[in-house]
Protein backbone atom coordinates (compact mmCIF):
# COMPACT_ATOMS: atom_id res chain seq x y z
CA UNK A 1 0.00 0.00 0.00
CA UNK A 2 2.84 2.18 0.96
CA UNK A 3 4.83 1.76 -2.45
CA UNK A 4 1.25 2.24 -4.57
CA UNK A 5 1.16 5.60 -2.30
CA UNK A 6 4.67 6.21 -3.37
CA UNK A 7 4.17 5.32 -7.22
CA UNK A 8 0.64 7.15 -7.44
CA UNK A 9 2.64 10.17 -6.18
CA UNK A 10 5.64 9.55 -8.32
CA UNK A 11 3.10 9.59 -11.57
CA UNK A 12 1.00 12.81 -9.85
CA UNK A 13 4.93 14.44 -10.09
CA UNK A 14 5.99 13.66 -13.31
CA UNK A 15 2.46 14.21 -15.08
CA UNK A 16 2.60 17.63 -12.80
CA UNK A 17 6.39 18.20 -14.30
CA UNK A 18 5.06 17.59 -18.02
CA UNK A 19 2.17 20.28 -17.69
CA UNK A 20 4.76 22.82 -16.26
CA UNK A 21 7.01 21.69 -18.76
CA UNK A 22 3.86 22.22 -21.79
CA UNK A 23 3.28 25.79 -19.98
CA UNK A 24 7.26 26.44 -20.06
CA UNK A 25 7.60 26.02 -23.85
CA UNK A 26 8.34 29.72 -25.40
CA UNK A 27 5.72 30.39 -28.16
CA UNK A 28 5.77 33.54 -30.20
CA UNK A 29 3.86 36.00 -31.95
CA UNK A 30 4.97 38.11 -34.64
CA UNK A 31 3.00 41.38 -34.88
CA UNK A 32 3.14 42.98 -38.68
CA UNK A 33 1.69 46.40 -39.87
CA UNK A 34 2.29 48.50 -42.45
CA UNK A 35 1.57 52.24 -42.55
CA UNK A 36 0.14 53.82 -45.87
CA UNK A 37 1.33 57.28 -46.88
CA UNK A 38 -1.38 60.00 -46.31
CA UNK A 39 -1.06 63.67 -47.14
CA UNK A 40 -4.52 66.45 -45.89
CA UNK A 41 -4.61 69.83 -47.16
CA UNK A 42 -7.40 72.36 -45.93
CA UNK A 43 -7.04 76.27 -46.81
CA UNK A 44 -9.46 78.53 -45.72
CA UNK A 45 -11.14 81.12 -46.07
CA UNK A 46 -12.23 79.57 -49.83
CA UNK A 47 -13.20 82.97 -50.97
CA UNK A 48 -11.29 86.86 -51.34
CA UNK A 49 -13.69 89.88 -51.66
CA UNK A 50 -12.63 93.19 -51.50
CA UNK A 51 -13.50 96.73 -52.33
CA UNK A 52 -10.52 98.96 -53.28
CA UNK A 53 -9.66 102.19 -54.36
CA UNK A 54 -6.81 102.84 -56.94
CA UNK A 55 -3.33 102.69 -55.47
CA UNK A 56 -4.12 100.20 -51.90
CA UNK A 57 -2.70 97.15 -50.55
CA UNK A 58 -5.70 95.01 -49.96
CA UNK A 59 -4.61 91.86 -48.00
CA UNK A 60 -6.41 89.00 -46.72
CA UNK A 61 -4.40 85.67 -44.54
CA UNK A 62 -5.08 82.58 -45.46
CA UNK A 63 -4.88 79.72 -43.01
CA UNK A 64 -3.29 76.29 -44.83
CA UNK A 65 -3.26 73.44 -42.32
CA UNK A 66 -1.05 70.22 -43.37
CA UNK A 67 -1.30 66.50 -42.01
CA UNK A 68 1.48 64.42 -43.89
CA UNK A 69 3.20 61.42 -42.76
CA UNK A 70 6.38 62.77 -44.49
CA UNK A 71 7.71 65.52 -45.27
CA UNK A 72 6.11 68.02 -47.75
CA UNK A 73 5.24 71.34 -49.22
CA UNK A 74 2.67 73.14 -50.43
CA UNK A 75 3.02 75.82 -53.82
CA UNK A 76 0.17 78.00 -55.02
CA UNK A 77 -0.39 79.02 -58.18
CA UNK A 78 -2.54 81.14 -60.42
CA UNK A 79 -5.03 78.32 -62.01
CA UNK A 80 -5.32 80.04 -65.40
CA UNK A 81 -9.02 78.43 -65.48
CA UNK A 82 -11.11 79.37 -68.33
CA UNK A 83 -8.29 80.01 -69.98
CA UNK A 84 -7.50 83.38 -68.27
CA UNK A 85 -4.57 85.47 -69.85
CA UNK A 86 -1.52 87.18 -67.87
CA UNK A 87 -0.50 84.38 -65.40
CA UNK A 88 -0.26 86.03 -62.31
CA UNK A 89 -2.64 89.15 -62.47
CA UNK A 90 -6.51 89.40 -61.49
CA UNK A 91 -8.27 89.61 -65.34
CA UNK A 92 -11.84 91.24 -65.42
CA UNK A 93 -14.28 88.66 -65.00
CA UNK A 94 -17.90 89.22 -66.43
CA UNK A 95 -19.23 86.60 -64.36
CA UNK A 96 -18.57 83.82 -67.07
CA UNK A 97 -15.80 84.63 -68.87
CA UNK A 98 -12.22 86.73 -68.31
CA UNK A 99 -11.69 89.80 -70.93
CA UNK A 100 -8.52 91.11 -71.85
CA UNK A 101 -7.92 93.32 -69.02
CA UNK A 102 -5.87 92.61 -65.95
CA UNK A 103 -5.33 94.95 -63.18
CA UNK A 104 -1.37 96.64 -63.15
CA UNK A 105 0.46 94.58 -60.31
CA UNK A 106 0.28 91.04 -59.83
CA UNK A 107 -1.12 89.39 -57.05
CA UNK A 108 1.10 88.50 -54.66
CA UNK A 109 1.74 85.81 -51.91
CA UNK A 110 4.16 85.10 -48.93
CA UNK A 111 6.22 82.49 -49.73
CA UNK A 112 7.94 80.00 -47.76
CA UNK A 113 10.54 82.90 -46.34
CA UNK A 114 7.83 84.73 -45.30
CA UNK A 115 8.69 87.52 -48.73
CA UNK A 116 5.92 88.61 -51.11
CA UNK A 117 6.74 86.80 -54.21
CA UNK A 118 4.00 87.34 -57.43
CA UNK A 119 1.96 84.42 -58.71
CA UNK A 120 3.38 85.52 -61.90
CA UNK A 121 5.66 81.98 -61.42
CA UNK A 122 4.63 79.03 -58.89
CA UNK A 123 5.40 79.75 -55.41
CA UNK A 124 6.63 77.25 -52.76
CA UNK A 125 4.60 78.67 -49.88
CA UNK A 126 5.38 76.28 -47.16
CA UNK A 127 7.47 73.29 -46.11
CA UNK A 128 7.54 70.94 -43.25
CA UNK A 129 8.19 67.95 -41.42
CA UNK A 130 5.59 65.15 -40.88
CA UNK A 131 2.98 66.02 -38.28
CA UNK A 132 -0.80 66.17 -37.85
CA UNK A 133 -2.89 69.38 -38.09
CA UNK A 134 0.03 72.05 -38.95
CA UNK A 135 -0.84 75.41 -39.87
CA UNK A 136 0.62 77.99 -41.89
CA UNK A 137 -0.78 81.68 -42.14
CA UNK A 138 0.30 83.15 -45.67
CA UNK A 139 -1.31 86.92 -46.63
CA UNK A 140 -2.04 87.31 -49.92
CA UNK A 141 -1.39 91.24 -51.54
CA UNK A 142 -3.26 92.87 -54.38
CA UNK A 143 -2.07 96.52 -54.58
CA UNK A 144 -4.31 98.80 -57.30
CA UNK A 145 -3.31 101.65 -58.94
CA UNK A 146 -4.45 104.71 -60.92
CA UNK A 147 -3.54 102.60 -64.17
CA UNK A 148 -6.26 100.46 -63.38
CA UNK A 149 -9.66 100.29 -65.16
CA UNK A 150 -12.53 100.72 -62.68
CA UNK A 151 -14.99 97.90 -62.47
CA UNK A 152 -18.70 98.69 -63.90
CA UNK A 153 -21.86 96.55 -63.26
CA UNK A 154 -21.30 93.39 -62.12
CA UNK A 155 -18.23 93.00 -63.24
CA UNK A 156 -14.83 92.25 -61.07
CA UNK A 157 -11.05 91.41 -61.11
CA UNK A 158 -10.84 88.20 -60.48
CA UNK A 159 -8.09 85.24 -60.25
CA UNK A 160 -8.41 81.39 -58.87
CA UNK A 161 -5.21 80.37 -56.54
CA UNK A 162 -4.85 76.58 -56.72
CA UNK A 163 -2.67 75.51 -53.18
CA UNK A 164 -1.14 72.13 -54.44
CA UNK A 165 0.72 69.81 -51.38
CA UNK A 166 3.07 66.97 -52.05
CA UNK A 167 5.49 64.75 -49.97
CA UNK A 168 8.65 64.64 -49.90
CA UNK A 169 9.84 62.26 -52.92
CA UNK B 1 -48.20 83.96 -30.73
CA UNK B 2 -45.10 82.46 -33.10
CA UNK B 3 -46.14 78.90 -34.54
CA UNK B 4 -44.33 76.04 -33.96
CA UNK B 5 -43.27 74.98 -37.31
CA UNK B 6 -42.00 78.70 -37.66
CA UNK B 7 -39.93 78.07 -34.15
CA UNK B 8 -38.43 74.90 -35.92
CA UNK B 9 -37.56 75.86 -39.19
CA UNK B 10 -35.51 79.11 -37.87
CA UNK B 11 -33.89 76.68 -35.38
CA UNK B 12 -32.67 74.11 -38.58
CA UNK B 13 -31.60 77.39 -41.16
CA UNK B 14 -29.45 78.69 -38.20
CA UNK B 15 -27.97 75.04 -37.30
CA UNK B 16 -26.96 74.34 -41.19
CA UNK B 17 -25.47 77.91 -41.65
CA UNK B 18 -23.64 77.21 -38.08
CA UNK B 19 -22.63 73.65 -39.70
CA UNK B 20 -22.14 74.53 -43.26
CA UNK B 21 -18.53 73.31 -44.41
CA UNK B 22 -15.78 76.37 -45.00
CA UNK B 23 -12.69 74.55 -45.66
CA UNK B 24 -11.15 73.99 -49.39
CA UNK B 25 -9.99 70.73 -48.45
CA UNK B 26 -8.83 67.13 -49.82
CA UNK B 27 -7.30 64.33 -48.58
CA UNK B 28 -4.90 61.27 -50.27
CA UNK B 29 -4.31 57.85 -49.10
CA UNK B 30 -1.47 56.28 -51.06
CA UNK B 31 0.15 60.08 -51.08
CA UNK B 32 3.73 58.15 -52.93
CA UNK B 33 4.00 55.47 -55.56
CA UNK B 34 7.34 54.13 -54.81
CA UNK B 35 7.67 50.59 -56.22
CA UNK B 36 10.14 47.72 -57.91
CA UNK B 37 8.37 47.10 -61.08
CA UNK B 38 9.49 44.56 -64.05
CA UNK B 39 9.53 44.69 -67.61
CA UNK B 40 6.01 43.07 -69.18
CA UNK B 41 4.40 43.60 -65.29
CA UNK B 42 0.94 44.29 -64.30
CA UNK B 43 1.28 47.33 -61.52
CA UNK B 44 -1.33 49.00 -59.67
CA UNK B 45 -1.15 51.20 -56.92
CA UNK B 46 -4.62 51.98 -54.91
CA UNK B 47 -5.13 55.76 -53.66
CA UNK B 48 -8.34 56.69 -51.26
CA UNK B 49 -9.05 60.09 -52.00
CA UNK B 50 -11.63 61.94 -49.24
CA UNK B 51 -12.67 64.87 -47.46
CA UNK B 52 -13.48 65.72 -44.09
CA UNK B 53 -16.98 66.97 -42.63
CA UNK B 54 -15.85 69.99 -42.85
CA UNK B 55 -15.02 70.45 -46.15
CA UNK B 56 -16.83 71.63 -48.86
CA UNK B 57 -18.41 69.19 -51.65
CA UNK B 58 -16.08 69.29 -54.47
CA UNK B 59 -15.42 67.66 -58.16
CA UNK B 60 -12.24 66.52 -58.65
CA UNK B 61 -10.05 65.46 -61.53
CA UNK B 62 -7.37 62.82 -61.87
CA UNK B 63 -4.83 63.09 -64.03
CA UNK B 64 -1.47 61.43 -64.98
CA UNK B 65 1.04 63.97 -65.90
CA UNK B 66 4.45 64.09 -66.60
CA UNK B 67 7.36 64.51 -63.86
CA UNK B 68 8.60 68.10 -64.30
CA UNK B 69 11.97 69.47 -61.51
CA UNK B 70 12.41 72.97 -61.75
CA UNK B 71 15.91 74.46 -60.63
CA UNK B 72 14.43 75.16 -57.14
CA UNK B 73 13.09 71.41 -57.15
CA UNK B 74 9.55 72.25 -57.17
CA UNK B 75 7.58 69.94 -58.69
CA UNK B 76 5.37 70.89 -61.93
CA UNK B 77 2.57 68.81 -64.11
CA UNK B 78 4.15 68.37 -67.82
CA UNK B 79 1.53 67.90 -70.05
CA UNK B 80 1.37 64.79 -72.62
CA UNK B 81 2.58 67.20 -75.33
CA UNK B 82 5.59 68.36 -73.20
CA UNK B 83 6.17 65.19 -71.62
CA UNK B 84 9.60 63.87 -73.62
CA UNK B 85 11.67 62.95 -71.40
CA UNK B 86 13.22 58.97 -71.76
CA UNK B 87 12.46 58.58 -67.78
CA UNK B 88 8.80 59.23 -68.27
CA UNK B 89 6.20 56.57 -66.73
CA UNK B 90 3.09 58.65 -67.95
CA UNK B 91 2.68 56.83 -71.20
CA UNK B 92 1.80 53.73 -70.09
CA UNK B 93 -0.24 54.54 -67.03
CA UNK B 94 -3.67 55.38 -65.97
CA UNK B 95 -5.99 56.17 -63.50
CA UNK B 96 -9.84 55.40 -62.72
CA UNK B 97 -12.14 57.26 -62.71
CA UNK B 98 -10.96 60.19 -64.12
CA UNK B 99 -13.55 62.84 -62.68
CA UNK B 100 -16.11 62.37 -59.38
CA UNK B 101 -17.58 64.52 -56.76
CA UNK B 102 -16.92 64.08 -53.28
CA UNK B 103 -19.58 65.56 -50.67
CA UNK B 104 -18.35 66.25 -47.37
CA UNK B 105 -16.72 63.12 -45.21
CA UNK B 106 -16.76 61.01 -47.81
CA UNK B 107 -14.02 58.74 -50.23
CA UNK B 108 -13.68 57.30 -53.26
CA UNK B 109 -11.18 54.65 -54.69
CA UNK B 110 -8.63 55.58 -57.54
CA UNK B 111 -6.98 53.20 -58.97
CA UNK B 112 -3.36 54.34 -60.68
CA UNK B 113 -2.48 50.96 -63.34
CA UNK B 114 -0.37 50.31 -66.25
CA UNK B 115 1.80 47.88 -67.85
CA UNK B 116 5.36 47.76 -67.78
CA UNK B 117 6.60 47.72 -71.62
CA UNK B 118 9.12 44.84 -71.87
CA UNK B 119 11.27 46.48 -73.38
CA UNK B 120 11.31 49.62 -70.64
CA UNK B 121 15.44 49.71 -70.25
CA UNK B 122 16.94 50.35 -66.82
CA UNK B 123 16.49 52.99 -64.03
CA UNK B 124 13.93 55.01 -62.87
CA UNK B 125 10.56 56.01 -64.66
CA UNK B 126 8.26 59.00 -62.91
CA UNK B 127 4.97 60.44 -63.34
CA UNK B 128 2.90 62.68 -60.95
CA UNK B 129 -1.11 61.70 -60.48
CA UNK B 130 -2.57 65.38 -60.13
CA UNK B 131 -5.71 65.12 -58.46
CA UNK B 132 -7.33 68.43 -57.97
CA UNK B 133 -10.12 70.43 -57.73
CA UNK B 134 -12.87 72.11 -59.28
CA UNK B 135 -13.02 76.67 -58.49
CA UNK B 136 -14.48 77.39 -55.53
CA UNK B 137 -15.40 80.97 -54.45
CA UNK B 138 -17.41 83.27 -55.82
CA UNK B 139 -15.36 86.04 -54.71
CA UNK B 140 -12.42 87.89 -56.21
CA UNK B 141 -9.87 85.49 -55.38
CA UNK B 142 -11.11 82.03 -55.30
CA UNK B 143 -9.12 78.72 -53.94
CA UNK B 144 -9.18 75.44 -55.48
CA UNK B 145 -6.64 72.72 -53.84
CA UNK B 146 -4.97 69.83 -55.02
CA UNK B 147 -2.47 67.08 -54.33
CA UNK B 148 0.55 65.56 -56.40
CA UNK B 149 0.57 61.84 -56.16
CA UNK B 150 4.87 61.22 -57.10
CA UNK B 151 5.22 58.38 -58.81
CA UNK B 152 8.62 56.61 -58.50
CA UNK B 153 9.25 53.32 -60.68
CA UNK B 154 12.34 51.39 -60.35
CA UNK B 155 13.09 48.24 -62.90
CA UNK B 156 14.29 45.74 -60.74
CA UNK B 157 17.32 44.17 -61.28
CA UNK B 158 18.60 47.05 -63.96
CA UNK B 159 21.65 48.63 -63.65
CA UNK B 160 20.77 52.22 -61.44
CA UNK B 161 23.45 54.95 -62.88
CA UNK B 162 23.84 57.92 -60.48
CA UNK B 163 25.92 60.39 -61.65
CA UNK B 164 26.16 63.89 -62.11
CA UNK B 165 27.81 66.98 -63.42
CA UNK B 166 27.76 70.57 -62.18
CA UNK B 167 27.22 72.59 -65.85
CA UNK B 168 27.48 75.87 -64.54
CA UNK B 169 29.12 77.47 -61.27
CA UNK B 170 28.97 80.91 -60.93
CA UNK B 171 30.53 83.85 -58.23
CA UNK B 172 28.50 86.77 -57.61
CA UNK B 173 30.78 90.18 -59.00
CA UNK B 174 32.03 92.05 -57.93
CA UNK B 175 33.57 89.99 -55.05
CA UNK B 176 33.06 90.64 -51.65
CA UNK B 177 36.31 89.95 -48.77
CA UNK B 178 33.81 89.78 -46.35
CA UNK B 179 31.14 87.25 -48.29
CA UNK B 180 31.51 85.27 -51.20
CA UNK B 181 27.91 83.96 -52.95
CA UNK B 182 28.23 81.54 -55.56
CA UNK B 183 25.50 79.62 -57.40
CA UNK B 184 25.88 76.22 -59.25
CA UNK B 185 23.62 74.35 -61.85
CA UNK B 186 23.86 70.30 -61.16
CA UNK B 187 22.74 68.01 -63.91
CA UNK B 188 21.84 64.68 -62.64
CA UNK B 189 23.12 62.78 -65.93
CA UNK B 190 22.29 59.13 -64.63
CA UNK B 191 18.96 57.27 -64.35
CA UNK B 192 17.83 57.17 -61.35
CA UNK B 193 17.03 59.97 -58.85
CA UNK B 194 18.81 60.87 -55.76
CA UNK B 195 18.88 63.52 -52.83
CA UNK B 196 22.14 65.29 -53.05
CA UNK B 197 24.04 68.26 -51.01
CA UNK B 198 26.60 70.74 -51.96
CA UNK B 199 29.60 72.37 -50.48
CA UNK B 200 31.98 74.98 -50.95
CA UNK B 201 35.65 75.48 -49.73
CA UNK B 202 37.28 78.85 -49.94
CA UNK B 203 41.46 78.97 -50.34
CA UNK B 204 43.95 81.01 -50.69
CA UNK B 205 46.78 80.57 -53.14
CA UNK B 206 48.55 78.76 -50.87
CA UNK B 207 45.61 76.20 -50.67
CA UNK B 208 45.21 77.00 -47.43
CA UNK B 209 41.24 76.01 -46.49
CA UNK B 210 39.69 79.95 -44.94
CA UNK B 211 35.68 78.81 -44.75
CA UNK B 212 33.84 76.45 -45.99
CA UNK B 213 29.79 75.79 -46.08
CA UNK B 214 27.52 73.23 -46.93
CA UNK B 215 23.81 73.12 -48.24
CA UNK B 216 20.79 71.50 -46.31
CA UNK B 217 20.45 67.81 -48.59
CA UNK B 218 17.74 68.24 -51.48
CA UNK B 219 14.19 68.32 -49.87
CA UNK B 220 13.41 66.81 -53.51
CA UNK B 221 15.48 63.94 -54.84
CA UNK B 222 16.72 65.24 -58.67
CA UNK B 223 15.46 63.43 -61.04
CA UNK B 224 17.78 61.79 -63.78
CA UNK B 225 17.56 64.43 -67.20
CA UNK B 226 16.36 67.26 -64.57
CA UNK B 227 19.39 69.86 -63.14
CA UNK B 228 19.30 71.41 -59.54
CA UNK B 229 20.50 75.02 -58.73
CA UNK B 230 22.46 75.26 -55.47
CA UNK B 231 22.97 78.66 -53.84
CA UNK B 232 25.70 79.31 -51.31
CA UNK B 233 27.16 81.86 -49.06
CA UNK B 234 30.90 81.74 -48.00
CA UNK B 235 31.72 84.19 -44.52
CA UNK B 236 35.10 84.00 -44.04
CA UNK B 237 35.94 84.58 -40.14
CA UNK B 238 37.86 87.31 -41.49
CA UNK B 239 37.76 90.10 -43.90
CA UNK B 240 40.13 88.62 -46.90
CA UNK B 241 42.69 90.77 -48.02
CA UNK B 242 44.00 91.76 -51.29
CA UNK B 243 45.40 87.89 -53.05
CA UNK B 244 44.18 85.32 -54.64
CA UNK B 245 41.40 82.93 -53.79
CA UNK B 246 39.61 79.77 -55.24
CA UNK B 247 36.38 78.55 -54.09
CA UNK B 248 36.35 74.47 -54.76
CA UNK B 249 32.37 73.22 -54.81
CA UNK B 250 31.56 69.90 -55.01
CA UNK B 251 28.26 68.04 -55.26
CA UNK B 252 27.32 64.87 -52.88
CA UNK B 253 24.75 62.31 -52.38
CA UNK B 254 22.89 62.34 -49.36
CA UNK B 255 25.37 59.71 -48.61
CA UNK B 256 28.81 61.35 -49.07
CA UNK B 257 29.22 60.30 -52.40
CA UNK B 258 31.16 62.62 -53.88
CA UNK B 259 29.17 63.40 -57.75
CA UNK B 260 31.00 66.46 -59.31
CA UNK B 261 33.77 69.37 -58.38
CA UNK B 262 34.21 72.58 -59.87
CA UNK B 263 36.29 75.17 -59.08
CA UNK B 264 36.58 78.82 -59.49
CA UNK B 265 39.35 81.58 -59.00
CA UNK B 266 39.16 85.21 -58.07
CA UNK B 267 40.95 88.34 -56.55
CA UNK B 268 40.40 90.85 -54.17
Amino acid sequence: MKWARIIGLVVVLAMGMLVVGALAVDSTLEAKGTVNSKITIDVTPTSWTFTSDPDADNTQAASIKISSNKAWSVTAKDNQDGSKPYKGYMVLYTGSAYGSVSLTNPLYIQNSGDSYASLVSDQIVCTGSKGKDITNLKTLKQTTAYTDDPTTGSDYYRMIVTFTATQSS
Amino acid sequence: MIETKTIILSVCAFMLLCVSPALAGLSVTGSICDAEVTPGQHFEHDMIVSTDPEDRQVELQVDVMGFGRNLQGMNFEVSPDDDTSPYSARPFLQVSPRNFTLSPGSSQNVLLEGDIPVDIGEGGRYALVFIHSNVSGSGNVGVAVAIEVPVRLTIAGSKLIKTGEIAELRLDRPVSPEMQNISLIFNNTGNYNYYAFAEAVLKDKDGRILSNTTTPVTFNSILPATSMQFDMSIKPSTKLPAGSYSIISTVRMDDGTALASDEIEFEI
